[in-house]
């Protein structure tokens, strides 16, 4: 018998929408798998046992008097922390925050309880979410490797089935990058299309929440939650929402997709190549049509990336890198620090500069409904250093890992992370981006890809 | 050199006296653990301005809570 924890969103539904399942059958499958893993894995910083359980008690009152008030009600969700959840800490992965206590949940977390989910606890961040090693969170699939990062502690949360679904902040991949060493689905929405209110910011005109889940149908289900116009978030879009969830299905005949050439000559390991390889014939096999393109140039774009990111970051911490340098963890430190000196002119040539990414994006989709590319250039690190092998040399694993993630940051689009095999022994992600709020056909292809890709059914030995 | 800091060279009073303009008053360990980053924040800084980009302005977001 399956346990409950280790369905899907999407199949925990129907059961709770049938009777089959209980929330507090399922709460309890959950948290009985975090008490017995999480010491190990340390995915979570804090865990609402007892909140948990009485929201899964109420929950199940409610969906046996009048059935489910939507696909996530009674459905067990992480939060990552970074978001605020009313009476909790938002340590955010730092000394810095001690003492910190949410006056208010974030609107992300507001959605989620009017939607009916159960909050879990908070899972752990790179602190500030400035890095992409998540310590102390360990790779479910390999305890000694990394789980990537920012949003690390969601991703292994995931894939060692200790949630149905976590939230996550993409700034320059925070969301992508976990899903893909872990295994999972993640999506950065459009900028703007799920509220930051209540998010501790890294970079304001970077900055994304989003979802990260076990599949894409799950992602559409989650981000039909999160999705919507915020008026007390000032880069909130006031756009429709569609019903992703409805939208996901259906032939990929017809569906151009520009294969981003060039940044596959960038380095990468050979087992990401052969997935890319795969990723285009399977999408072929269902009706796509796939020719390759050119997409914004990844030196460029990281020069941008990078002046806007800590400039933003240097100017939000400015007070407590003057009051308490010595709580900040060192590597966040010296980043932050190396903001302090970027001069304004250079800052704003930087947010000039977007216009060339986001041009070369345009021309990028001019003959391609999403465009394909690797999330990352390798698989999961070793834990411990701030080191990756990338084709067999060694990188600065932050920007090893960002490389191809980032561009799309610039420009604001949608860009979901796909489980797509493994090598090594590791998960491996390839990442579909589409056009400003487009994200239902990234997630039609994705999820059409996912149901058709044969990867094999592993799971982590926990 | 701007703060003190170019490819290959780094003179640690002119950064040290870069930071306390800003306010920062660091230690020559920690200035010297900035170095590379400094470096390649300066990389970044050279390869933007030598982008063409004249009649492109920077975006400035309309705050829709203006109006509420």
């Amino acid at each position: 018998v399956t346990s409950p924890a280790r369905l899907s969103l999407k199949d925990a539904a129907g059961l709770l929408a049938k009777g089959d399942l209980s929330p507090l059958e399922l709460a309890r499958s959950v948290l009985e798998r975090v008490d017995r893993i999480n010491p190990r894995l340390q995915a979570y910083v804090s865990v609402f046992h007892d909140e948990a359980l009485q929201a899964a008690r109420q929950a199940t009152d409610e969906i046996a008097a009048r059935g489910p008030r939507s696909p996530l009600h009674g459905i067990p969700i992480a939060i990552k922390d970074i978001y605020d959840v009313e009476g909790k800490p938002t340590l955010a992965g730092s000394r810095v925050r001690e003492g910190h206590v949410a006056e208010a949940d974030s609107e992300v977390v507001r959605r989620l309880r009017q939607a009916g989910a159960i909050l879990v606890g908070k899972t752990v961040t790179h602190e500030f979410a400035t890095g992409v090693t998540s310590p102390p969170a360990r790779n479910p699939w390999d305890l000694d490797r990394i789980p990537g990062g920012s949003s690390g502690g969601s991703g292994a949360a995931l894939a060692a089935d200790l949630c149905l679904g976590a939230t996550g902040t993409d700034t320059a991949g925070s969301i992508r990058i976990p899903a893909s060493v872990n295994g999972v689905a993640g999506l950065k929405p459009t900028f703007g299309r799920v509220s930051k209110r209540g998010v501790v910011p890294l970079a304001w005109s970077l900055d994304h929440a989003g979802p990260i889940t076990k599949s894409v149908t799950d992602t559409a289900l989650m981000l039909g939650a999160l999705a919507g116009h915020d008026s007390g978030d000032a880069s909130s879009l006031d756009s429709p929402v569609p019903v992703f969830s409805e939208r996901i299905s259906g032939s990929l005949a017809g569906l151009r997709v520009g294969v981003v050439s060039n940044w596959q000559r960038d380095r990468i390991d050979a087992g990401v190549g052969a997935t890319m390889q795969a990723a285009c014939r399977l999408f072929q096999e269902l009706g796509a049509s796939v020719r390759e393109t050119e997409g914004p140039d990844l030196e460029l774009a990281s020069a941008i990336h990078f002046n806007i990111l800590a400039s933003e970051a240097s100017t939000y911490h400015q007070p407590t890198l003057r009051n308490i340098p010595e709580r900040y963890r060192g590597g966040t430190r010296l980043f932050l620090e190396s903001g302090e000196l970027i001069p304004a002119t250079a800052y704003l040539n930087a947010q000039r500069g977007r216009e060339i990414v986001r041009q070369g994006f345009r021309e990028a989709f001019e003959d391609a409904d999403v465009l394909l590319a690797p999330t990352l250039p390798t698989t999961a690190g070793v834990f411990g250093t701030n080191k990756v092998l990338v084709d067999g040399i060694e990188e600065e694993v932050t920007q090893a890992y960002i490389r191809l993630s980032a561009p799309a940051n610039l420009a604001g689009l949608p860009a979901l992370s796909v489980p797509s095999g493994f090598y090594g022994g590791l998960p491996v992600g390839i990442q579909i981006i589409g056009r400003p709020l487009d994200e239902a056909t990234v997630l039609r292809a994705g999820a059409a890809y996912e149901s058709s890709a044969h990867n094999d059914s592993r799971r982590p030995d926990l | 050199m701007n703060h003190g800091v170019d490819d290959g060279h780094a003179d640690l009073e002119s950064v040290r006296k870069a930071f306390l303009r800003v306010g920062l008053d660091l230690a020559e360990e920690e200035l010297m653990r900035l170095v590379p980053w400094l470096q390649a924040a300066q990389r970044n800084i050279d390869l933007i301005a030598d982008l063409e980009l004249l009649d492109v302005e920077p975006q400035v977001a309309f705050d829709a809570r203006w109006h509420e």
